[in-house]
């Protein structure tokens, strides 16, 4: 019996990644949108290390730097750790919020995207 | 009925299926009682094999007349095979060729990336650090510090370079420490900053290298997806080596962003950097393998590869 329909599956594999791909687009988009003052305050020592000021910064991974930031202004508590807890406060409040769900929206399509990869990869190894 | 077991090998070209190698070289065509057991045969004697609707074109298919079916022999022509005594030396470096013709961008594009970070690495507050350096020996030599000011100054300055470059610094320094190649020189003849000033501009010039090299190689991996998809004569085979390569892209630059989101709340060392660097390319690398196993067997019809230009441009 074929348990797991592979159709249906794929199309569900099209599905997240187009959601995915959105998501990148957005995050392409809050890159430019950063305030300068916000990275000029916050992205140097002692709230980063010097090897990650430098690790991303430029192509490509700059974007991870706006990665780090779209949490701290949506999730204050997550920069706990750095001291980075009021960074909202120098970023616009729709900024905030914008970061919060694009946040939620990419890793709820990247685990979706990956859940059914595993289910895939494991048919994969059975057939 | 010949008892004779004779193999050989058929270089896949392009536009060939298994079935279609089947019915020209045996005279078995699908609906032929006969195929099944000779398609069974056929993998069992090719392991690299495990999927029979995905033969690549340059791959080697070991091919054998059984004696149950030597009814329909090998057709006489020879030119068909490529030859019956293939040196082991030459088997395996045809093997680790092709698999690199097929497997090149997944070295490149990781490779460019992490060639760019290390250009990233290399630059500005890095090398800024070694020229304080300098700095520090200025004021020292100037009067306004002390020489235990100067060296404690230079220590903390080189403590936090070594820190930075972490497992580079064999690569930038070879044998010596970063603490032994910045310094002052002894000898005559030279300023004594001379060599921080070169270990600075060579820092200089090996970022713009790295920077440059990992545009180039991200470039030569993606042309060499371009030139798979242009080679193979098969939409369907297009098609998966298209889903390959955007799935494992889409899903490295994902695990990526996952590692972005993860650091800001959890800083980490070096070690633990490459341990998350190396998972996502492994990750990557798997995704874009289940996706195209996935668009195989769900029977889609979708071109992507001309609904996207892609087949335009990669002809």
């Amino acid at each position: 019996m074929q348990i797991i329909n592979m159709p249906l599956l794929f199309e569900f594999m099209l599905f997240s990644f187009v959601w995915l791909f959105l998501n990148f687009g957005l995050i392409f988009i809050i890159h430019l949108l950063i305030p300068k003052r916000v990275l000029k305050t916050y992205f140097k020592e002692p709230y980063f290390k010097l090897a990650e000021t430098t690790a991303f910064s430029g192509f490509p991974f700059g974007y991870i730097r706006t990665l780090m930031f779209m949490r701290l202004l949506g999730f204050p508590s997550s920069g706990k750790k750095r001291g980075l807890e009021n960074v909202y406060e120098t970023a616009p409040v729709w900024l905030c919020s914008l970061s919060k769900y694009v946040v939620i929206s990419f890793l709820a399509s990247f685990s979706f995207l990956l859940l059914l990869m595993a289910i895939a990869g494991v048919h994969m190894m059975l057939n | 009925m010949s008892q004779n077991v004779k193999s050989f090998e058929y270089k896949i070209k392009a536009g060939d299926t298994l079935s279609g190698i089947i019915f020209k070289m045996y005279g078995y065509g699908m609906n032929d009682s006969r195929y099944s057991d000779k398609e069974s045969y056929i993998l069992s004697i090719n392991s690299h094999i495990t999927n029979p609707d995905l033969i690549r074109t340059g791959d080697i298919l070991q091919l054998n007349t059984l004696p149950s079916i030597t009814k329909n022999p090998v057709p006489k022509s020879p030119s068909r095979f490529v030859t019956t005594q293939v040196n082991a030396q030459d088997m395996e470096n045809f093997w680790a060729l092709s698999w690199l013709e097929h497997n090149s961008n997944y070295l490149t594009i990781p490779g460019g990336i992490a060639t760019g970070a290390s250009g990233n690495l290399l630059s500005g507050s890095n090398i800024a650090l070694i020229n304080t350096v300098s700095d520090h020996y200025a004021d020292y030599k100037s009067g306004r510090i002390s020489k235990g000011q100067y060296d404690y100054r230079r220590r903390v300055s080189l403590d936090k370079l070594k820190a930075n470059i972490g497992p580079f610094e064999k690569w930038l320094f070879g044998k010596n420490t970063t603490h032994e190649t910045i310094r002052i020189a002894r000898s005559g003849g030279i300023p004594a900053t001379a060599n921080i000033a070169r270990n600075a501009n060579r820092l200089n010039q090996l970022a713009k290298v790295g920077k440059a090299g990992g545009i180039v190689l991200i470039g030569v991996g993606l042309t060499t997806s371009c030139m798979q998809i242009a080679k193979t004569k098969n939409t369907h085979e297009k098609n998966e080596i298209f889903v390959e390569t955007i799935a494992s892209t889409a899903v490295g630059v994902g695990a990526g962003a996952v590692i972005g989101l993860f650091l800001v709340s959890n800083p980490v060392g070096w070690g633990t950097a490459i341990v998350l660097a190396v998972g996502s390319a492994a990750v990557s690398y798997g995704a874009g393998k289940v996706a195209s196993y996935s668009y195989d067997k769900s029977g889609s019809q979708i071109d992507f590869v001309s609904g996207s230009g892609i087949g335009a441009i990669c002809k």
